[in-house]
């Protein structure tokens, strides 16, 4: 901090009086350096906290409300500088109140002395920088230095919370762009880190400081906009678009970008997150439906679909408060030795008035919705509990290992890997018992973070392996630098590994391939004798499939399948 | 430095604070003047809070009076007004109207003397 520089002061104050006197002792420490902005009632202040600041003076008691009312309004990351609170009262009553709103410092009206004064200063910029500075990689994507997921889904909410928001006029656009991958398999993952960058740019650029932007992942963006009417909404999002359409030189290649964009206004989602997220989700898929490269405003005719899928959602909310999900387990088998060696744990729903519901028919909505993350913690905190259960009861071999599919939301979210750790620790167990399923594709989207947290997990001794493999154009070179350990072989070409010859040199190249690198391999969707032989033959490691079960199983007939090839 | 107090005969005085040590009588005066623009509106919302039998707004003016005073007098001033509002905001139906006219007299003493100073 240089003692020189010019210090922007944010005093809020209604007293006449107190501001004098603070006016004063800040002209005297100071100087000239002191630009004072002096807000004096409650609306001003709320404008003035928004503008630059280095620190921010207030009085506890402003108009008929108090300093808190008109902080919790504001996110404490929004707050250009740190406040420092004046107040009248005894400090220690509203201390622990005021930390939360970004509070740094409460000082007594009576007590203030100007070199009191001038140490909160100093102490409270340097606090409040180092905060800046932590937060900064906390809360924002490192690639696009937007906000993260997380933060984005939090600061969502505390809109839909505050009641000063006008629904009317706030909207969530939902944007993803068009032909990612098709940019990073041509040109490289170097040059789609880039046109993600320029889209961030192109949304920095043209919304305003206010607006709330974020990288969902992947090549998915959202912007929550306010104080946008219905007639001047196009406008923006022509705007958008219009930008976004630039095209972006990046070396000798011309790439052009484009995007969908779904629109939701917040009334339309009645201020819930999770409907408003659908309806913009469908809004941005019918517009690429309509060949990309546009937006589309949610309207009523898609209303039947969302509701279909709100309602789901609400249901799955209720599915695990109500303890309605339940895991089957799939045989993991040695093909050579012809032991069990693993499961898979799958989830299933157990619907109150439909039954048993497919994962293929909830888990897109879950996934969607956010919702994945609740269900994904819930499925490794059951595999793990039954795979205990398991253990204490002798049903299952030595080394045996439980598969969970994970989804790339829930590595996310960054806090999966300490769940893991939570749920060995409490269950007793090594992580090595534990194998984690990633699709192909959430590894390529997502390759970078997700690779961090992969490794995390490698440090517990938890395999990794990739799901579907085959199906997700990796490229060699990627699958080298990632953290995983076995490959699982799609069940499109093991179905037809018998009779048809490119699906046979196509599992026999994923094999070898494997086997250079060092990663197991596991067959998915084994049916007949004669496909386990071919696989047998080519050298794959495990397979599973309905070869190995006739019916879902559930825990304890799974034992009884393990039983049954030991005896 | 001069002294910033108005004594009256009796030896007694409102104006005199040695918080404000570190203004330049310049300041402090400037200050004061603030006081004599201010304060008399003060005090007379908390003469018509009084007379309108309004506890919650007599509060909020003493609650004022009480910061404002604290900067300029030694005198038990400041610590009667905070005295008084939390006795109007924790009982209710108590007749304060004397210990109000009272604080009223002393602020009226109290910006007696400001003028008196600025005028010195």
């Amino acid at each position: 901090m240089d003692a020189l520089e010019a210090l922007n002061i944010l005093v809020i104050e209604d007293d006449p009086i107190d501001l004098s006197i603070i006016k004063t002792r800040l002209k005297h420490i100071y100087g000239d350096r002191a630009r004072i902005q002096v807000a004096s009632n409650y609306l001003d202040a709320s404008s003035r906290l928004r503008d630059p600041f280095d620190v921010c003076l207030m009085d506890y008691q402003l108009d008929f409300m108090t300093a808190f009312e008109l902080l919790k309004r504001l996110s404490p990351e929004d707050l250009p500088g740190p406040v420092i609170l004046i107040t009248g009262e005894d400090p220690v009553e509203i201390e622990s109140e005021g930390v939360n709103y970004g509070v740094f410092e409460f000082l007594n009206k009576s007590e203030i002395t100007e070199s009191l004064l001038r140490r909160a200063i100093t102490y409270c910029r340097a606090r409040h920088q180092d905060l800046r500075r932590i937060a900064a990689m906390a809360h924002h994507d490192q690639l696009t230095n937007l906000l993260n997921r997380h933060t984005f889904f939090e600061r969502f909410q505390r809109l839909l919370d505050d009641k000063f928001v006008d629904a009317d006029q706030t909207y969530l656009l939902y944007l993803d762009a068009d032909n990612f991958k098709a940019i990073n398999d041509t040109y490289g993952h170097n040059v789609g880190d880039q046109v993600l960058v320029f889209i961030s740019d192109a949304l920095k650029q043209n919304l305003r400081n206010t607006d709330i932007v974020a990288r969902l992942g992947g090549d998915e963006f959202v912007a929550v906009v306010q104080g946008v009417n219905r007639e001047s909404l196009p406008r923006l999002a022509e705007k958008l678009m219009n930008a976004l359409r630039e095209p972006l030189k990046i070396g000798e290649s011309i790439i052009r970008v484009s995007v969908s964009c779904g629109i939701v206004r917040f009334s339309q989602g009645g201020n819930c997150q999770e409907d408003l997220m659908i309806m913009a989700d469908q809004a941005m898929y019918r517009a690429k439906g309509r060949g990309r490269d546009n937006y589309l405003i949610f309207d009523e005719s898609m209303n039947m679909a969302g509701r279909l899928k709100a309602q789901t959602v609400q249901q799955l909310r209720s599915a695990l408060q109500n303890d309605e999900f339940f895991l089957v387990f799939e045989p993991q088998l040695n093909i050579a030795e012809q032991k069990m060696v693993g499961a898979e744990a799958l989830i299933r729903w157990q619907h109150p008035l439909n039954g048993v519901v497919s994962p293929s028919e909830f888990l897109p909505v879950a996934e969607s919705s956010g919702l994945i993350v609740p269900i994904g913690r819930w499925v490794v905190s059951r595999a793990l509990k039954t795979y205990h259960q398991w253990l204490t009861t002798k049903a299952i071999p030595e080394n045996f290992r439980i598969a969970v599919n994970v989804s790339p939301k829930q590595l996310l979210t960054k806090d999966f890997v300490d769940l893991v750790v939570e749920e060995l620790y409490k269950l007793d167990l090594k992580g090595e018992c534990l194998q984690v399923e990633i699709s192909e594709h959430a590894m390529l989207t997502e390759s970078e973070f997700v690779n961090e947290e992969l490794i995390r997990l490698s440090k517990l001794g938890v395999t990794i392996a990739i799901d579907d493999f085959g199906t997700g154009y990796s490229s060699i070179t990627k699958l080298s630098e990632m953290n995983i350990d076995c490959l699982k072989l799609d069940m499109k070409y093991v179905s037809r590994v018998c009779d048809d010859k490119h699906s046979r040199c196509l599992v026999e190249s994923f094999v070898f391939l494997a086997k250079q690198f060092n990663y197991s391999t596991i067959a998915e969707g084994v049916e007949t004798p004669e496909q386990e032989q071919v696989l047998k033959d080519i050298g794959c490691d495990m397979a599973q499939g309905w070869l190995y079960r006739d019916v879902d199983l559930l825990a304890e007939q799974f034992v009884g399948k393990i039983n049954g090839q030991l005896g | 430095m001069l002294s910033r107090g108005v004594e009256h005969s009796d030896g007694y005085r409102e104006l005199s604070n040695s918080a404000l040590d570190e203004f330049s009588t310049a300041d402090y005066r400037a200050l004061l003047e603030v006081y004599l623009d201010v304060m008399p509106k003060t005090v007379a919302a908390l003469e018509q809070a009084c007379e309108e039998d309004n506890a919650a707004k007599a509060a909020a003016t003493l609650h004022k009076l009480k910061s404002n005073t604290s900067y300029i007098c030694d005198s038990d001033l400041p610590n009667c007004c905070d005295l008084l509002e939390r006795q109007l905001l924790s009982v209710a139906g108590n007749d304060a109207t004397k210990d109000i006219q009272l604080i009223i007299s002393r602020c009226r003493i109290l910006l007696d003397e400001i003028a008196t100073y600025l005028k010195s």
